[in-house]
């Protein structure tokens, strides 16, 4: 007992020493008040100055293991945009009845300086508590006496009972972090692994150390956790497995345009529980890869048996798919579900209702909706399976999680090809999937025998194909007939913007895709016709894209169909692009040259291709005595654009707004 | 009496809930379905106040949602709190022949916090309908609800309609008071679109058949436009307090002595410590500017919404020490501060936002969204906007300008004007200069300077970081392309309400080249943006709200390899929407003036004059694109 009371000195000396006094609770120093900008990053309107997690975990008779997360911010404000920071929202989850989380220890601090260090301590009467739904509470707090130039610092835990897995720990925020520190410590019972995420380099030190646990219990127990009579303490000695993280001046990661979720980029940890040992028992696997991951969720009775369930349906199924191929059944039970049940807006990967109760009560979450959908296949004798994946806003887990997913699609296979589908959409068709799903970083599609394999999501190229006929009336009034027709996300896209329009909205609608053209005599064809392209037809007044000056006409040739403002403006950027989808523009115009005019200049020809075939861009012109004809093709090759390439990205664009705002010159004959 | 007045009640219930329709589809009469995403079939709402502690308020709606966006006509929606208890809520789906397909109990409508977004907490709590439509479109919800609230200073006001693109087939609204309570009401209902029978302690509004409005670019704002009842009693009771009030000055002197008294007092470390602060100062408006400034720096604003006591601003010693309050603490502190260094000052109550809404002059009732301080000046008052860190002393922006107010003194209420920000007084005025090279790349540099709401809009833009300062100026300056951005400086003067901006620039490809020359559009720095919307068919008037004033000069260099070709003539543009002067002098052979006016006025015009107000401002767009050649020498 001795020797251990000793090991824990030590090992508590040693945490001391490593945690730079200053950043003790309490321990704010005058420099850090004084401090009028941040030295990395004068732009900053708040810092980080520390930034501690501390979990570890408790063992009770009652509850088993529970863990325990110490959350500790130093955060200093430099003017009154950094305001926010001093406003804390704290959310617990109740897993009603499974065992909620609780919030312990909060304490915080305002620190001034005005000739001496003055600290306000924040009242317990500030702290509010607020059930915001049946599952979340939310614990929420603003530090008094703030002023520019003041640090604040709070210090809580919060005890949870689910211990699979953790919140991912930030160690990169939208400001500077300057000081960080992490420590994880687990009974040797329960071994996690760690998923990395960001591009900030930095090591997570292992070690461990002795502990105990004293038991109360009655007589004699035989199994780690002992009932019954008579009472007793035993002394269980156990390893402690401690990973720690230290980093130092972590720069601020913003959101930028284009960008998609910004947390998918920061610098973050997160622990997921691989593994139970518990003595006397036999050691139990959590999910380890993405294999396994997949086969754990295929098994819960909330996925897998869902599929497996088919007998509800048979007659309606039965009917519907009688004297049809594969492919037609397939198309057949996608628009059966697709029309029949509606989604109820939520994601998820388990069902809420589940399939038979959805397949009835008609709405359902992603999960009970696209497992209805594979049963129904599956009966069908079709070859369908779920592809789990996480959704953009879910942000992206490279390691393997059972959090990494939040969504689930159906794939399905006919002549060796995959098509997927996703029957939570009304406007959408096989293999066009909502931006919403088309994370970069793809699905996973498990079998019944809990195999699994990585799927890549890239959808065919949108395209978007026009035709214009241009002409200038004796009035000097101009008018394009233009043509459209949009095919894959580009229809989908324009499918969802255009849905449930009439008249003016609907025109209103339009018009905004093309530059806010005035338009009329508006055709929309195939709107709710996922399967075909979907075509829009209009006249334009373009009057004013013919400038005369003087006895010349100036004329901007793709009228409302040219590029006229540049996407990235930033000189710089830190954040892949993000176009969601590959994608075509191919734009032909003919234009009638007035009459009594004659072409004095045309632009150039153009053609040009971005590196490593990232893009390309081909620009034509052609006239004869009566007509100019031009042709352009914008091709965008990839959904996601590294930021290595973003300088030449943001030059492509500029050559193609350049060329495109160039003028043809008419004179009078 | 109070035994047979009951009865009346009850039988009233009983009567109209009798009454059962089945809600078919193909009853809804065809100019009802027009522009319209939902149609009310039946609404009835009655308000029983029993005593002046009681208000019942009882609900049945019936509502076909035409299409999606109708869903949210629905409004199956009780807000609760420690002061409002639901006493039933319940939903019944019918089908589009109106046969039932689902029930929704109480326990099974959501029951969530009422978040609003910007609240740090808020006690308020919401139970809702959680529905997602499954026999697709259109379908219908019979919704019911009973609630009781302890509060009857604020008695629901009718409104005709709540939504736009919704039209009403029938709609009734009953209220029944004892007597002795004093029910006063007023209508606004210029069409006469509403039927009223009024007793003394009885009210009944009926109305059926109307058929939607819509949402119009450029249109009055709802509470103009939409027929409405609004109410109040002589005798209430609000957040623990009984009340008694007939008209504005009584309610003030009520508000005054029950909400405010008492809650300016200060401690003495304070007391000394804001004496010492104006110990300098000599007039009471130098005190007052002082004591404004010193609030800014202090506070912040951060809302905490607890029950109805949030009528009742935190007391001005908690403010001192949180460092925070919502916008009565803040007023009511300030106040206290100010009473402090001996100057006076009334807590004011607004309707506060961009859209001008005055309080009802002759009919006093709890109204109102934010408040706001007046000390008194001479005959007149200077204005303080209590939760900004930034805005100038006496300056209120498009928040709370032109429109009645109640400004709160101790003898009573009173309805008072505040100031108005309209045309010239929203000036811009940008001073700039720019070089085309050879290459046809500009080199500009320019100051604007803004006044009145131009300044509101834009002084925020000196908190930003520098990033967004330039995504900012991106958009400003949309009409040049690939804008480079070499330095941003800004002269803030709160006491003239003056905002400097002096920007330094190039833009590469800037004029466009055309063979060996380059066509030039003068106006680089403020050219007309997006159009008001193009409209088939208007139904309603339209208002330019405070309108404003642009004048840019500019001095323009041209390369001297080249010839300037095709000066525009001068414009003179008038119109009832204001005017438009462009001038374009040659300086020399390289150098031309520029100079632009667009004086936008504010107004209220017809509904046919909206075509010609798009007219004139395309006609400014057409010039504002006017181009010069420059060819080569």
């Amino acid at each position: 007992m001795n020797k251990l009371l000793l090991l824990f000195f030590i090992a508590s000396f040693s945490t001391a020493t490593c945690l730079a006094q200053n950043y003790k609770f309490g321990k704010v120093s005058k420099e850090e008040l004084v401090q009028d900008v941040h030295p990395n990053e004068p732009e900053a309107n708040a810092a980080i100055l520390y930034r501690s997690f501390d979990t570890s975990f408790k063992y009770s008779k009652d509850e088993g293991f529970t863990a325990s997360t110490e959350y500790h911010d130093r955060i200093k404000i430099y003017n009154d945009s950094g305001n926010d920071w001093a406003t804390v929202n704290i959310y617990l989850y109740n897993s009603k009845g499974g065992g909620d989380e609780s919030l312990n220890n909060l304490k915080a601090y305002t620190y001034n300086f005005d000739g001496e260090i003055e600290e306000v301590k924040l009242d317990k009467k500030n702290i509010y508590e607020e059930e915001v739904n049946e599952r979340y509470t939310k614990i929420s707090f603003t530090m008094p006496n703030i002023k520019n130039g003041s640090v604040i610092e709070y210090k809580y835990s919060i005890r949870s009972p689910f211990l699979t897995t953790f919140d991912k720990y930030y160690f990169q925020e939208g400001i500077p972090v300057d000081e960080l520190y992490m420590r994880f410590a687990t009974p040797e019972y329960l071994s996690y692994k760690t998923h990395r995420n960001g591009w900030i380099p930095f090591t997570v030190n292992n070690s461990s150390r002795e502990k105990s646990i004293s038991i109360n219990y009655k007589e004699k127990s035989k199994s780690f956790v002992g009932r019954d009579a008579e009472n007793r303490t035993s002394t269980i000695r156990y390893r402690e497995d401690i990973s720690e993280v230290s980093l130092k001046n972590v720069q601020s990661l913003k959101k930028e345009p284009f960008s998609g979720n910004v947390n998918n980029y920061r610098t973050t940890l997160q622990f997921e529980l691989e593994m139970t040992r518990f003595p006397n028992s036999s050691p139990e696997s959590f999910a380890t890869s993405w294999d396994e991951v997949a086969s754990t969720i295929y098994k819960s009775s909330d996925f897998g048996s869902q599929i497996k369930r088919q007998n509800y349906f048979k007659e309606e199924i039965d009917q519907l798919i009688a004297g049809s191929d594969d492919k037609e059944k397939m198309v057949k039970i996608f628009d059966f579900v697709k029309n029949q049940v509606t989604w109820n807006g939520n994601y998820g990967i388990f069902v809420e209702n589940g399939a038979a109760s959805t397949f009835k009560s008609k709405t359902g979450n992603i999960a009970d909706i696209n497992l209805l959908l594979i049963a129904m296949l599956k009966y069908a004798g079709i070859k369908a399976d779920p592809i789990l994946l996480g959704t953009k806003s879910h942000g992206i887990y490279l390691f393997p999680t059972r959090t990494g997913f939040n969504a689930v699609i159906a794939g399905v296979e006919i002549d060796g090809k995959l098509i997927l589908l996703d029957a939570s959409d009304k406007l959408g068709s096989p293999n066009i999937l909502k931006s919403q799903l088309l994370n970069w970083f793809g699905g996973r599609m498990v079998e019944e025998d809990g195999t699994s394999k990585a799927i890549n999501l890239k959808n065919a190229q949108a395209i978007h194909d026009a035709l214009a006929n241009v002409d200038l009336d004796d009035e000097g009034v101009a008018i394009a007939s233009a043509k459209n027709r949009y095919s894959n996300n580009y229809a989908h896209e324009m499918r969802r913007s255009l849905y449930g329009k009439k008249e003016v909205e609907l025109n209103t609608a339009i018009s905004a895709e093309f530059n806010d053209a005035e338009i009329e005599e508006v055709d929309v064809t195939n709107l709710l016709n996922a399967y075909k392209p979907l075509s829009v037809s209009f006249d334009a007044d373009v009057t004013s894209f013919f400038e005369t000056i003087g006895d010349k006409i100036y004329l901007n040739p793709l009228f409302f169909y040219g590029i006229d403002e540049n996407l990235f403006k930033a000189e710089e950027r830190t954040l892949p692009v993000d176009f969601d989808y590959s994608r075509l523009d191919r734009i032909t115009i003919n234009v009638n040259i007035p009459k009594g005019y004659i072409v004095e200049t045309l632009p150039e020809p153009l053609v040009v291709s971005m590196v490593d075939g990232i893009a390309s861009y081909k620009y034509n012109i052609s006239n004869t005595a009566a007509s100019l004809s031009i042709s352009v093709q914008r091709d965008i090759d990839t959904s996601l654009v590294a930021v290595d390439y973003y300088k030449s990205l943001k030059a492509f664009f500029e050559m193609i707004l350049n060329k495109e705002n160039e003028k043809v010159v008419l004179k009078k004959a | 009496m109070r035994f047979f007045y009951l009865f009346i009640l009850l039988c009233s219930t009983s009567v109209t809930y009798s009454q059962d329709f089945n809600y078919a589809i193909s009853d809804i009469p065809e100019e009802l379905k027009e522009s319209a995403d939902a149609v009310v079939r039946f609404q009835e709402t009655l308000i029983e106040i029993p005593d002046h502690k009681t208000l019942y308020r009882e609900e049945k709606r019936v509502v076909t949602v035409l299409n999606s966006k109708g869903l949210r006509h629905i409004n199956a929606v009780e807000f609760y709190d420690d002061d409002t208890k639901i006493l039933s809520l319940q939903a019944i789906i019918l089908d589009a022949y109106g046969n039932e397909v689902e029930k929704v109990k109480k326990g099974d409508f959501r029951d969530v916090s009422a978040v609003d977004g910007f609240s740090l907490y808020s006690s308020s709590r919401v139970r809702y309908l959680d529905f997602t439509p499954t026999t697709g479109f259109p379908f219908t919800v019979i919704f019911t609800s009973k609630v009781k609230s302890v509060s009857t200073a604020f008695i629901p006001t009718f409104n005709l309609y709540d939504n736009f693109r919704t039209s009403i087939e029938k709609t009734i609204y009953n209220i029944n008071v004892a007597p002795g309570l004093g029910l006063r009401h007023k209508v606004i209902d210029d069409n006469n679109d509403l039927e009223i029978q009024s007793q003394d302690d009885a009210i009944s509004i009926t109305a059926s058949n109307k058929p939607s409005v819509s949402q119009e670019p450029y249109g009055l704002p709802v509470h103009e436009v939409v027929p409405r009842v609004l109410f109040s009693l002589e005798k209430f009771h609000l957040a623990g307090v009984d009340g008694n009030a007939k008209n504005w000055k009584e309610f003030g002197t009520w508000m005054n002595a029950s909400l405010l008294e008492g809650m300016t007092t200060l401690d003495d470390d304070t007391v000394s410590e804001i004496q010492a602060l104006v110990s300098d100062a000599k007039t009471d408006e130098e005190k007052a500017r002082i004591i404004y400034d010193y609030v800014q720096r202090k506070t912040r604003y951060i809302s905490v919404q607890i029950g109805i006591g949030g009528w009742k601003p935190t007391p001005a010693q908690e403010v001192h020490d949180l460092g925070y309050g919502d916008c009565k603490g803040l007023v009511n502190y300030t106040k206290a501060l100010l009473e402090v260094v001996g100057v006076s000052s009334f807590y004011t109550v607004v309707y506060a936002g961009g859209e001008k809404r005055s309080l009802e002059k002759d009919f006093a009732s709890l109204q109102g969204s934010h408040v706001i301080l007046a000390i008194p000046k001479d005959d007149d008052y200077t204005w303080l906007e209590c939760t900004s860190q930034t805005i100038p002393f006496g300056f209120l922006g498009d928040f709370t300008d032109d429109r009645d107010v109640l400004v709160i003194k101790p003898e009573g209420g009173f309805i008072v004007h505040t100031p108005k920000y309209i045309n010239d007084n929203n000036l811009q005025e940008i001073d700039g200069i720019y070089t085309i090279d050879v290459d046809g790349k500009l080199s500009g540099s320019a100051r604007i300077s803004s006044y009145g709401t131009q300044y509101d809009s834009r002084s925020g833009l000196i908190e930003l970081e520098e990033k967004k300062q330039k995504r900012y100026y991106y958009n400003f300056f949309n009409s040049i392309n690939n804008l480079k951005i070499d330095s941003i400086n800004f002269i803030n003067d709160r006491d003239k309400v003056n905002l400097q901006e002096k920007l330094v620039f190039t833009s590469k490809n800037y004029a466009s080249k055309v063979g060996d020359d380059f066509t030039l559009t003068l106006n680089a720095f403020n050219r007309i943006g997006r159009m008001p919307k193009k409209e088939i068919e208007r139904t309603g008037s339209f208002r330019i709200d405070r309108g404003y004033k642009d004048v840019d000069v500019v001095t323009i260099n041209t390369p001297k390899e080249f010839k300037i070709q095709y000066l525009p003539e001068p414009v003179v543009l008038k119109s009832d929407f204001g005017e438009y002067v462009l001038n374009v002098e040659v300086i020399n052979e390289t150098s031309l003036s520029y100079r632009r006016e667009l004086n936008i006025k504010r107004g209220t015009f017809s509904k046919e004059d909206y075509k010609a107000y798009r007219q004139f401002l395309q006609t400014v767009a057409k010039y504002d694109n006017s181009k010069i050649l420059l060819e080569k020498k």
